[in-house]
């Protein structure tokens, strides 16, 4: 990609940290994994990447890392093409999906071998393995072999391991995946805290309410394409469809409700539902009725039903 | 530091951790060295249809001794000179020289090859110990002897000086083969991802674990070395050159071994691999069977097993008693696979998705 390309998809010209992916593709045999991507982090900000299983989000945090490269596209870290570059993945920290430790090594000692790796002068080395051992949580078991830890020690180990060369981009590839919400919430202050540092993330998830709580901007990936992005208020507003109102009234003198729309009734039982713009809306619409209520439910549309209705509610399984 | 030497260290450490990966990688070797190694090659050599015999040229008696040896199908005789008969079995080429002398025949055999050298004897003594028409009745009987054609005096108890080369093939292929599943185990744990996505280049990964198994090979080596020297009396008359047969025999086996640790997905896959081709390759030169028992076309395949010219490369170091010019053939061999093969899976290395 040319320079004068690049300044079409990243308007803002001198945008300093941001991450920037174009055309990226990546393909397996005949299977496209990753589909023309194109999407932009700016800096300090947190993109998440919402998919089903067999999205695309592991190739693309993959490719992002370099671990893998691609067919055809460009991935730009600020103003350096990467990840090739050794320059580039010393700004980079990769988590992978798996726990990727040495289980037969220390947790300290895990924190220095990556730490080396990454470039880490021997004079700091140590003070970064006690920060490393601070974000994680793990003061205390630093000498401990990670094979002794449990699930959700080793996956904050596993996000430390990839901060400490102070990485300005964090590619997170599911962190979470199986552990306590105690080691949940740890991770999820580190990483906010590493977002306060400026700190540039791409966070990939199963979970609707870790996108929802960490990332400023999602982007919906399903057969290696972006299906949908923007903030969680933009995605429920454009794709997450009308509200549902669910009551049941104390007589079934009046099931009929005045306005418009369909409504479902059903006069055994008491009940009747219907679809609204708002939680407003459908109040004042059953208020008017008179009627007193027995119970009343309210579904506001999520980011969940946003990821339903666009990537469909049957089984992935690839 | 270099990044393929924190690789290496951090190998080491683990391997120092796992108490049963530390047997099977260091000690294990060391005992199938000692044992199997010796017993291979004292015990197997020489059963074998055809036995290279050099005749010596020149001397009454010898038409009458090549005669009735070529009667024997059992034996391929060649003929030479007495230097060059010499030579081709002090080089391992031929399992014996005969002589015609006015009292009998003197046989040079290489002290390796027992079985081949009593076979050999047998035959011998059974022409010349026949009278002929014109000896008379009562003349004294005629007598073979035999000389080594070795300098073994100077090269400590003879056993050891000629296990010693099986022995440390046996404890390389043992190391080898342990720790040819070491860069599966990283895609497998995960680390592979993080490893790649480093600031290093993936050759420095492969150098890492080469250098790992190339340490272990050497602790390996070293052990077996030091056993022979102090325990079972062995003195190398030349160690410079055993040391460049070791490491040239190490750097073949340890390029061999990461390749073979890239020709597979799973740990399985390439332990069994591994074990399969590191024992058709001792087989092929002559670390398991040996090479007397195999037809000629074998034979020519043999030349194609890093096993063969590390063999003689440290026979040649220690009791054959080669000269650098000789040394540098096998060590050549050996160190030229040792590139070819590091580089190969460096390439492979350099496509394998993690």
């Amino acid at each position: 990609m040319t320079e004068r390309a690049f300044g079409v998809l990243h308007p803002r010209s001198g945008a300093g940290d941001g991450l920037w992916i174009q055309s990226l593709t990546k393909r397996y045999g005949n299977r496209v994994a990753v589909d023309q991507l194109e999407m932009s982090v700016p800096s300090g900000t947190c993109l998440g990447l919402l998919g089903p299983n067999g999205a695309g989000k592991s190739t693309t945090m993959s490719l992002l890392a370099g671990v893998m490269t691609p067919d055809a596209g460009t991935i730009r870290y600020g103003t350096e093409a990467g990840p090739a570059s050794f320059k580039v993945r010393r700004s980079l920290g990769f988590v992978p999906q798996s726990i990727a430790l040495y289980q037969d090594l220390s947790a300290e000692e895990n924190l220095s071998l990556f730490g080396r790796l990454h470039g880490v002068a021997a004079k700091h080395i140590a003070a970064r393995v006690r920060s490393g051992l601070a974000l994680a949580g793990l003061v205390e078991h630093a000498s401990r072999r990670v094979r002794s830890f449990s699930g959700g020690m080793q996956r904050r180990l596993n996000l430390a391991c990839a901060t400490l060369h102070e990485p300005r981009y964090l590619l997170l590839d599911e962190p979470t995946v199986g552990v306590d919400p105690h080691s949940r919430e740890h991770i999820f202050s580190a990483i906010e805290g590493l977002k306060a540092q400026g700190v540039t993330v791409v966070y990939s998830t199963h979970y609707m309410e870790e996108a929802e709580r960490l990332c400023d901007k999602i982007a919906i990936i399903d057969r290696g394409r972006v299906i949908a992005e923007g903030t969680k208020d933009e995605l429920v507003k454009l794709h997450g469809g009308p509200f549902r109102v669910e009551a049941q009234l104390r007589t079934e003198s009046n099931l009929r409700i005045v306005g418009s729309g369909p409504v479902t009734a059903c006069p055994e039982t008491r009940t009747l539902a219907f679809e609204c713009d708002s939680a407003a809306e459908g109040l004042s619409r059953l208020l008017r009725e008179g009627d007193e209520l027995s119970q009343l439910v309210i579904r506001r549309p999520t980011l969940e039903t946003v990821f339903l209705a666009l990537t469909g509610r049957s089984l992935r399984d690839t | 530091m270099n990044a393929a030497v924190w690789l290496a260290l951090k190998d080491l450490r683990l391997l120092a951790r796992d108490r049963v990966a530390l047997f099977w990688v260091l000690g294990f070797p060391i005992i199938f060295a000692l044992f199997l190694g010796s017993v291979l090659r004292a015990g197997l050599r020489g059963e074998q249809a055809r036995v290279a015999l050099v005749v010596v040229s020149g001397g009454a008696g010898a038409p009458r001794l090549v005669q009735g040896l070529r009667a024997d199908p059992r034996l391929a005789l060649h003929s030479a000179d007495r230097e060059r008969a010499r030579e081709l079995v002090r080089r391992g080429e031929a399992a014996a020289y005969v002589e015609a002398t006015d009292w009998g025949a003197l046989l040079g055999l290489d002290p390796t090859r027992a079985m081949e050298a009593a076979f050999v004897r047998e035959a011998v003594t059974g022409i010349v110990a026949r009278p002929t028409a014109d000896s008379a009745a009562n003349a004294p009987s005629a007598r073979v002897e035999t000389i080594s054609v070795t300098k073994h005096a100077s090269a400590g108890p003879r056993e050891t000086a000629y296990v010693y080369p099986a022995a440390v093939l046996w404890g390389l292929i043992g190391c080898a083969a342990c720790f040819a599943i070491s860069m599966v185990t990283e895609r497998t744990q995960g680390t592979f991802s993080r490893l790649s996505a480093a600031p290093i280049r993936r050759s420095a990964i492969l150098s890492g674990k080469a250098l790992a198994c190339a340490i272990a090979c050497l602790v390996v080596t070293g052990t077996i070395t030091l056993l022979a020297l102090l325990v079972f009396g062995a003195r190398f008359e030349r160690p410079l050159a055993l040391v460049v047969s070791l490491l040239s025999a190490t750097a073949c086996f340890v390029g061999v071994t990461m390749l073979l640790s890239l020709l597979g997905r799973t740990e399985q896959s390439v332990a069994g691999a591994g074990w399969a081709v590191l024992i058709v390759m001792a087989m092929l030169g002559g670390g398991m069977v040996p090479l007397s028992f195999m037809p000629d076309w074998l034979l020519g395949v043999s030349d194609l097993s890093p096993a063969k010219w590390s063999m003689l490369a440290l026979e040649g170091a220690t009791w054959r008693h080669f000269s650098y010019r000789e040394l540098a053939l096998p060590c050549g061999v050996l160190l030229s696979t040792a590139l070819v093969a590091f580089v190969t899976g460096a390439a492979l290395l350099s496509r394998t998705r993690p």
